[in-house]
């Protein structure tokens, strides 16, 4: 087959015939075709090949799910339904299963109360009241944010503890420093505001910390005491806006 | 009718009867699939299964990426290398493919798996995954992992070499000549 009478490759031509051509090549390969016998015959050609493989058939017998199948599929469905009551959708940011985490929350409260108490001074022991005579709240705080989640993280495994919601003690109480899907950096101030927390900026000399990506706090704020009201904090969020707030001892 | 994207998407989704529908739709396929390279309707048997089992274990990952015939031809065609290489060094066979079953198989089909088999393997599973699995080119270079234009030329040379022997054969067995004037099936949908 020469070339200079033939617009279009004899490949070309099988992958027209194949549907594999672009547009523009098909509509000139169907123009040669129509007008060429050589190309034509070739055409012939590949169609019989074809038709000739249709030849080899092969039954297959009637049968429904085998039961080695049907009991694998049973378990997948089964497992995901079980993942999906224990593990929040992407899209909801807010954990919705509070049995799941109560354990691993458990877990990080009590160790962090056991590591405040063996280390206070000045605790009164008074069990029969709802303790008089604390020692001020200053006493059981940590100066150090990080080290104080590092530390609760410490108390259950690995497996646990990266994903656990955090509490540490702050001015009004427990209060939450890590969330799954929201950092939070103190109990009510920002709780209410529904993004993910990138970065926290270091206003007043405040807070300090990165994040390695918006759907977790790695790091958390650490604080310390800005002047003697309490302490301010500034976040940035994932869309760029700044969030304050104070929180007054 | 539900395409079969959206049944393994349904299926992802914990659709018991996407699975099942997709099982039908594709059982005789795989079985097609399996029996034309193994000549083992056992062993065919359970490739399938093995197949709907990785279809299943690997659900939560699945992306619509592809069509699902090119993602089950894909899942098939690396079991059917496990296969062949259990094969190699369990068998007596060697490198050769095991004889084709002449137990009432009709000449022709005998015919056309001779022809096949004398392919090179690797024009044969380009020729194979195009003529019968009806995989586009670019599916085809995907699953094996080369070039568009190589898929190309070794399907251009496979259909050469078997029209070729196909015409060597119905000299000596007017029997085995092509009917004339039908439309091109490889082109898919296009007559």
């Amino acid at each position: 087959m020469s070339t200079n009478r033939h617009p279009i490759e004899q490949e070309e031509l099988m992958a027209y015939l194949d549907g594999e051509l672009l547009p523009g090549q098909a509509t000139e390969a169907l123009s040669h075709l129509e007008i060429c016998p050589e190309c034509q015959t070739l055409g012939a050609d590949f169609r019989d090949v074809s038709h000739a493989l249709m030849a080899w058939e092969v039954e297959s017998p009637e049968v429904g799910i085998p039961s080695e199948i049907s009991a694998a599929l049973g378990e997948r469905l089964q497992r995901r339904k079980a993942a999906k009551v224990s593990s929040p959708r992407l899209e909801n940011r807010v954990m919705t299963s509070r049995w799941v985490w109560a354990g691993a929350l458990a877990i990080v409260c009590v160790a962090v109360g056991l590591k405040l108490t063996l280390t206070s001074r000045n605790r009164n022991e008074d069990r029969s009241t709802a303790y008089p005579s604390m020692a001020s709240i200053e006493q059981y705080l940590m100066p150090d944010r990080n080290s104080e989640i590092a530390m609760a993280r410490s108390a259950a495994p690995e497996a646990i503890s990266d994903d656990a919601k955090i509490l540490v003690l702050g001015w009004r109480g427990y209060e939450t420093a890590i969330e799954q899907e929201r950092f939070c950096l103190y109990g009510g101030t920002i709780m209410d505001v529904p993004i993910q927390l990138r970065r926290v900026l270091e206003p007043q000399g405040a807070c300090a910390g990165l994040f390695q990506s918006g759907s977790r706090a790695i790091h958390s704020a650490s604080h310390d005491q800005a002047d003697g009201d309490g302490i301010s904090w500034v976040v940035e969020s994932s869309d760029d806006r700044q969030h304050q707030g104070r929180i007054r001892q | 009718m539900t395409s079969d994207e959206a049944l393994m998407l349904e299926f992802q989704g914990g659709s018991r009867a996407a699975f099942g529908e997709l099982f039908a739709r594709y059982r005789k396929p795989l079985y097609g699939f399996f029996g034309r390279r193994l000549n083992n309707p056992e062993r065919a048997e359970d490739l399938i299964q093995e197949t709907f089992l990785a279809v299943i274990r690997a659900a939560s990952r699945y992306e619509p990426r592809a069509l699902v015939r090119t993602y089950l031809c894909g899942i098939a065609l690396k079991l059917l290398a496990a296969e062949r290489r259990k094969v190699l060094t369990s068998s007596t066979l060697g490198q050769s493919a095991p004889e084709p079953k002449a137990d009432g198989t009709p000449e022709r089909v005998l015919w056309v798996r001779q022809a096949v088999e004398k392919l090179d393997a690797p024009e044969r599973e380009i020729l194979m995954l195009r003529e019968y699995e009806q995989l586009s080119y670019s599916d085809i270079a995907e699953l094996l992992r080369i070039p568009v234009n190589t898929v190309r030329s070794r399907l251009f040379r496979s259909r050469l070499t078997l029209k070729r022997y196909l015409e060597s054969q119905a000299k000596s067995n007017p029997a085995l000549r092509p009917s004339a004037g039908q439309p091109h099936p490889g082109r898919r949908g296009v007559q």
